[in-house]
């Protein structure tokens, strides 16, 4: 058998521009078929998301979504909670608790205290599996107090003696009790195995700094935030991964000028109760509510 | 036209075939827009975990009737941090007993009034109560006190927890008030006079199965006419009243009550009593809100039985040299009508007298 020179070299060019036509258009569908089974960057992460300020019910709200973004993206296989905060309302505490026992359930959390995790932003970190400190940290303030407004103005026609309020102080005690136990027995079903505090001494209602915290068992470990982060990755069995870092938008905090360096920034009237009704608030706070306070912030 | 016809047949075939997947492949593949939410109810927030007990309130006031009607005269004048509502119950059972009780200083509150006053107030008075004073009593006050319990009138002092807000001081006799500071009791310098003084720091138990850390638990020491039928008292943040000279410690806490200030945990006494005059730590057992928790009543009762048991010297204490009459030489205040508030008494002071008596 003979063959033809000429139609050989016209069929390997075929091929050439069949292959060159394929590259050129592989090249250019390439990266859509790379979406299609690869986020952006490797894929397993540590989400790293930011529990700071005050713990209001909005912000819980921004929070739960979050957390529930982070569960349901399957890149995600690890969360380090990055902390400061003095807590808030109760309500908002126990939420954000009942949001961060969901994320634990599913994944490793892993929580570091920037500055402080007092009273509600304790409660909300203590399912993580480990909380890191530093020195400084103040940690701890497990407890309950009500503000309670003033009685009810004259004037008004009501249909009961406590319509309109807790009823009586007696009332308010028990609620603040019942409140009270509930955080104390979520301390102690999370870390009853390494607090070292008997229910008595940790109803006080004190805080700790990172190295108190340590000894008496509310945390677990000096380290800094990428402590955090590569231990939350070595327990989600990681290697190589991203982080995405996730913030919530924290309300209540309004910016009304700035200028020469100086930030003039006005809390909102009461970050914790109903704008323009005045109730009996529940608080799981290190501190007292500042209402209506401006500060000024050098720097920013 | 058929080699067009042929193209247009493939792509309108392919075009259908790519939209056909397109529509099946979400339902196959599953839809990413949707998602699934499981709740939580965490065991230890259940109710039955976080069930209360509460402190049992029932019973009533009783006080004993002797066979006199006897004024216990209650001062307002010392700037004193209670409110007559806060000593409705005591007052109640006193009038609904046949006993006269006077308001002395109400509404006056700036000035306790002159030393004449004063002494001539317990000279009326069968009994002297007074209540978390914020001035100090003047040592002609204190001494006119001492005279007064000497002669068998009956002395109540109680003292109540520190607050805050305006504290008040005297400064060459006129009260100045500043805010924003704890305000001192004044109670010490009439109650050391009879071997007692308070504490500045309230007790508190975190054993508490009461409702609340505030809430302390005490039972009596001793035996004594004014614990009879007492076992157990329920004081909210009681001051201790330590006890020297011849007073004697008649209630104590239990021993898981600690000091705020020391965080020492100990029995500590909180009702004493030297003689005629009898210091209470607290306040809060005989208000609305308490009286009527654990044995509080009976206590408030034994208290006011004590208040008008006595036989006072009608004489005592004298109204000292600033009348310039010895006690025999002052005018007999007139008798009183039945139903009239007609006794002899300073301008600022109220009579609330039984409608029955």
């Amino acid at each position: 058998m003979s063959t033809d020179p000429d139609a050989t070299g016209r069929s390997l060019a075929t091929y050439g521009i069949v292959v060159v036509a394929a590259v050129l258009i592989g090249t250019v569908l390439a990266p859509y078929a790379w979406g299609v089974l690869a986020d952006d960057g490797p894929s397993d992460a540590v989400a790293v998301v930011d529990v700071s300020g005050s713990i209001t019910a909005d912000y819980v709200d921004s929070l739960r979504d979050t957390l529930r973004d982070v569960r349901s993206n399957e890149s995600i296989k690890a969360v380090v909670l990055r902390v400061d905060s003095p807590g808030g309302s109760a309500a908002a505490s126990e939420s954000l608790y009942m949001a961060v026992d969901k994320t634990a359930e599913e994944m490793t959390v892993v929580a570091t205290v920037d500055g402080v995790s007092a009273s509600g932003s304790y409660y909300g970190i203590v399912p993580s599996e480990r909380i890191f400190v530093k020195p400084a940290s103040m940690v701890g303030s497990v407890g309950v107090f009500a503000t309670v407004p003033t009685t009810v103005p004259d004037g008004y026609v009501r249909s009961g003696p406590d319509k309109g309020t807790r009823g009586t102080v007696d009332d308010v005690r028990q609620t603040v009790e019942q409140l009270k136990r509930a955080f104390l027995e979520t301390v102690y079903t999370h870390r009853g195995e390494t607090i070292s505090l008997d229910r008595e001494q940790l109803a006080h209602g004190n805080v700790y700094t990172g190295t108190e915290s340590i000894s008496n068992g509310l945390a677990d470990e000096i380290g800094s935030r990428d402590s955090a982060i590569a231990y939350a990755a070595e327990q989600a069995g990681l290697d190589q991964y991203a982080i995405v870092e996730r913030e919530t938008q924290q309300t209540g905090v309004i910016l009304l000028s700035q200028s020469n360096g100086t930030t003039t920034v006005r809390t909102q009237d009461d970050p914790f109760g109903y704008r323009g009704v005045e109730t009996t608030n529940y608080l799981m706070l290190w501190g007292h509510p500042a209402n209506d306070t401006e500060q000024e912030v050098i720097g920013r | 036209m058929n080699r067009l016809g042929r193209h247009l047949g493939i792509f309108v075939a392919v075009l259908v075939v790519v939209l056909a997947v397109a529509a099946v492949a979400p339902a196959l593949l599953g839809s990413s827009d949707g998602t699934s939410v499981s709740g939580q109810s965490p065991e230890q927030y259940q109710p039955s975990n976080l069930q209360l007990e509460t402190i049992e309130e029932s019973g009533s006031i009783a006080v004993e009737r002797p066979a006199g009607t006897k004024t216990v005269a209650f001062d307002l004048t010392h700037r004193n941090s209670i409110t007559r509502e806060d000593l409705t119950p005591l007052v109640s059972a006193l009038v609904d007993a046949g006993h006269e009780v006077r308001f002395v200083g109400e509404g006056t509150g700036a000035r306790a009034g002159t030393a004449s006053d004063f002494e001539r107030t317990l000279q009326d008075a069968d009994a002297y109560v007074v209540a978390a004073p914020s001035t100090p009593f003047t040592p002609e006050q204190v001494d006119a006190v001492e005279e007064y319990a000497d002669g068998d009138g009956r002395v109540l002092v109680l003292e109540d927890k520190p607050s805050t807000g305006a504290a008040i001081s005297s400064i060459a006799g006129v009260a100045v008030s500043t805010t924003g500071g704890a305000v001192e009791s004044q109670a010490d310098n009439l109650a050391s006079r009879f071997g007692v003084a308070f504490g500045t720091s309230y007790l508190y138990d975190m054993t508490t199965d009461k409702g609340n850390f505030k809430a302390v638990t005490a039972s009596p020491a001793t035996g004594n006419e004014l614990l009879d039928g007492v076992e157990e008292v329920v004081l909210r943040e009681p001051v201790p009243v330590r006890t020297g000279g011849g007073a004697d410690a008649l209630v104590t806490t239990v021993p898981s009550a600690a000091l705020e200030s020391t965080r020492e945990s100990g029995e500590y006494t909180v009702l004493a009593r030297n003689d005629n005059v009898v210091a209470v730590g607290d306040v809060s057992f005989l208000t609305p809100d308490s009286y009527r928790e654990a044995d509080n009543e009976i206590l408030v009762g034994n208290l006011a039985t004590f208040l008008v048991s006595g036989d006072k010297d009608p004489d005592v204490p004298s109204t000292g040299s600033s009348d310039d009459q010895t006690p025999g030489e002052r005018p007999v205040p007139p008798t009183p009508d039945p139903g009239e508030n007609a006794t002899e008494e300073p301008s600022n002071t109220t009579t609330v007298q039984s409608a029955a008596t």
